[in-house]
């Protein structure tokens, strides 16, 4: 630290501050930690109260079994099952959030085009209504196509997103007119505008939203519950729930406590590998 | 290299006209400067020959071609922007070649052009730049540079130089004039500074509230501006311009001196124009404009005086050699240079031929 930060507070008001980051850092991260130590030891040790704060020494033994079966068991799919399930529904989710709103926001700022401003409300107004008010009609559109128990029936109703399109509609409006129109006078058309200026120019918020979007995939629980019958379509939120609905004893809190971890790590390893676009996205605020 | 033909050009907005039928050749080679305040229309004129606004009424035909209903890129035209707008995420060098990667030239033409363009802007250290990682004034050059490489039929350039600091202005102007005399482009020019309009342009347009004042040679304008609008515009300080009211080639000042003038137009009330510059102390005895000074300015060479014309409030400035040694409220009596009067219709600002 050669250069104290502006921030720096001296003395006791620092050690203040310190011990009260330090707090926080520990309510936020002690649950987590807590099920890593859980999922470390055996069901007998977590069913007999209080658990210990260090992990056990059944680590290897209870990831090897949630690996090699021991899930199968109970909910009838592969650990690795879940995670392919839901790792293809979270970015099938994101990437198709990010399609769909890049293309409307570039429509609305971009083109002009009759009743353009009633388009940009329409979908603004969809922002209050939450997934669970159009519940219904949604499960009947996707019985009637036949997307029960599917990819697509898991992943189409929940790509289209009016907060992507707004923040997207807030960036491109922060390009200049004047890039539109050199690109307009080198010969660039609308697609090669996207492409070629308008894509590489949104690539830091892509990863934002990316982010945002493949933790809301990961984590959905009540439409994936009501269009997937069969467990083979279950995502690692869904089979988790599953694990748990038998009698406290019954239930291998090892194995639900191994599938939560292993639920928890790839949304942290987005954010991690992600991260370097976030700074980047900051310390290139010129456009 | 192309002619630019305008016709009857005219431009509104939800009904609104704000260019009023501008009317004008510019020849192959020829580089026009259209200048004015600013909200007169200039920038609107050059984006519609641009093709960035659409031409409400009239005709633009550039190369022997009405381009109205044509897309920029079908025009045959290079733009410069004032805020330069260089793609911030490509190198210098990609930026200079996008326009012509997008025309689908052999990538041999390209670099050589590029390299040119390059070699004449002094850009070659800083091809593998980003936009950000330069100076106001080598982004200009780029700008100028990926304007260039184009090779248009026509060059447009809308303010390019108003982001740079002085110093950097007066060296790019000159560099711009060498890149015209060296490389012959139709060259079409919009500033709001007069400088750059006298010192670049082959022929200026000078334009208010849509209309263009006058279309002439750089010393015409001068010389015989078309309106007071025109005299007052062009020429720094600018002239000064009062009303008097003329009578058997007399003509009674503000504040009731009476001058005999040469070449008097007409009677009654007219609008008289002199420039700072052709004003000079009076002999003796000489009929004179009586002047109470009010500061003097002095810039080295030359001094100016800034006064009022006696027993008026209207102000007057004159031209005085810097050694000069008259200072506030020293009462001088000056004469105009009789080649140089500039009578205007005190109703409409039109010159009257004297």
């Amino acid at each position: 630290m050669a250069e104290p930060s502006p921030l720096a507070a001296r003395g006791a008001g620092r050690l203040l501050a310190h011990l009260w980051m330090v707090l926080g850092v520990i309510v936020v991260a002690f649950p987590v930690y807590y099920v890593f130590v859980a999922s470390t030891h055996s069901v007998q040790t977590i069913l007999r109260p209080p658990l210990p704060l260090l992990p056990g020494p059944e680590a290897a033994r209870n990831y090897s079994d949630a690996f090699s079966g021991g899930i199968s068991r109970i909910g009838g799919v592969s650990l690795w099952r879940l995670l392919a399930n839901t790792t293809i529904v979270a970015m099938g989710i994101a990437l198709g959030k990010i399609a769909i709103s890049m293309a409307s926001a570039y429509a609305i700022v971009f083109f002009r085009f009759p009743l353009r401003m009633a388009c940009f409300w329409l979908i603004f107004i969809t922002l209050m209504l939450p997934v669970e008010v159009r519940i219904q009609p949604t499960y009947k559109v996707m019985v009637d196509l036949g997307l029960i128990d599917t990819y697509p029936g898991l992943i189409l109703p929940l790509i289209a997103s009016a907060t992507a399109t707004l923040l997207f509609r807030q960036f491109f409006m922060t390009i200049p007119d004047e890039l539109l129109e050199a690109a307009r006078v080198d010969g660039a058309g609308p697609w090669r505008f996207f492409k070629d200026i308008l894509w590489p120019l949104s690539l830091t918020n892509v990863a934002a939203i990316f982010v945002i979007q493949f933790i809301y995939g990961w984590t959905q629980y009540l439409w994936p519950l009501l269009v997937t019958n069969s467990n083979e379509m279950n995502t690692i939120v869904i089979a988790l729930k599953k694990m748990i609905s038998f009698a406290d004893a019954d239930t291998p809190w090892n194995l639900v406590m191994v599938t939560s971890v292993l639920a928890i790590l790839p949304p942290i390893l987005v954010v991690v590998l992600m991260q370097r676009w976030f700074v980047k996205g900051l310390v290139e605020t010129e456009k | 290299m192309a002619r630019i033909l305008l016709n009857d050009v005219r431009k509104s907005y939800a009904g609104n006209q704000v260019i009023h039928g501008i009317t004008m050749e510019i020849a192959d080679g020829e580089f026009v400067v259209i200048v004015g305040p600013s909200g007169c229309g200039k920038s609107t004129l050059l984006r519609m020959v641009a093709g960035l606004e659409a031409i409400s009424a009239g005709t633009v035909e550039i190369g022997g071609k009405v381009v109205n209903e044509l897309e920029p890129r079908q025009r045959d035209i290079a733009m410069v922007f004032q805020n330069y707008a260089l793609y911030p995420h490509m190198s210098v060098r990609e930026n200079m070649a996008y326009g012509l990667k997008i025309a689908k030239l052999p990538k041999a033409e390209i670099e050589a052009r590029v390299a040119k363009a390059a070699t004449m802007l002094e850009l070659e250290p800083y091809l593998d730049r980003k936009p950000r990682a330069l100076s106001g004034g080598q982004r200009q050059r780029v700008a100028m540079g990926r304007a260039l490489v184009r090779e248009p039929a026509a060059l447009l350039l809308d303010e390019p130089l108003s982001n740079l600091d002085a110093k950097l202005r007066v060296q790019m102007r000159l560099q711009i004039k060498e890149m015209h005399l060296r490389t012959g482009q139709t060259t079409l020019y919009v500033t709001h500074d007069q400088v750059e309009a006298m010192t670049l342009a082959d022929r200026l347009i000078v334009m208010n509230k849509g209309v263009a004042e006058q279309i002439a040679t750089p010393l015409e304008v001068y010389q015989r501006p078309a309106s007071e609008f025109v005299a007052g515009f062009i020429g720094s300080p600018a002239m000064n311009i009062f009303t008097v009211s003329a009578a058997e080639g007399r003509a009674t000042l503000p504040g009731g001196a009476v001058l005999p003038l040469p070449g008097l137009p007409r009677g009654g009330d007219l609008r008289l124009g002199l420039r700072p510059e052709h004003l000079r102390p009076a002999a003796p005895g000489e009929a004179a404009i009586p002047v109470v000074l009010r500061s003097v300015e002095r810039l080295g060479a030359d001094a100016f005086g800034y006064g009022m014309i006696e027993g008026s409030d209207v102000p007057l400035v004159l031209r005085l050699p810097g050694t000069s040694g008259l200072a506030r409220g020293d009462r001088v009596e000056v004469a105009p240079d009789p080649g140089h009067l500039h009578f205007f219709d005190a109703q409409d600002g039109r010159r009257i031929e004297g």
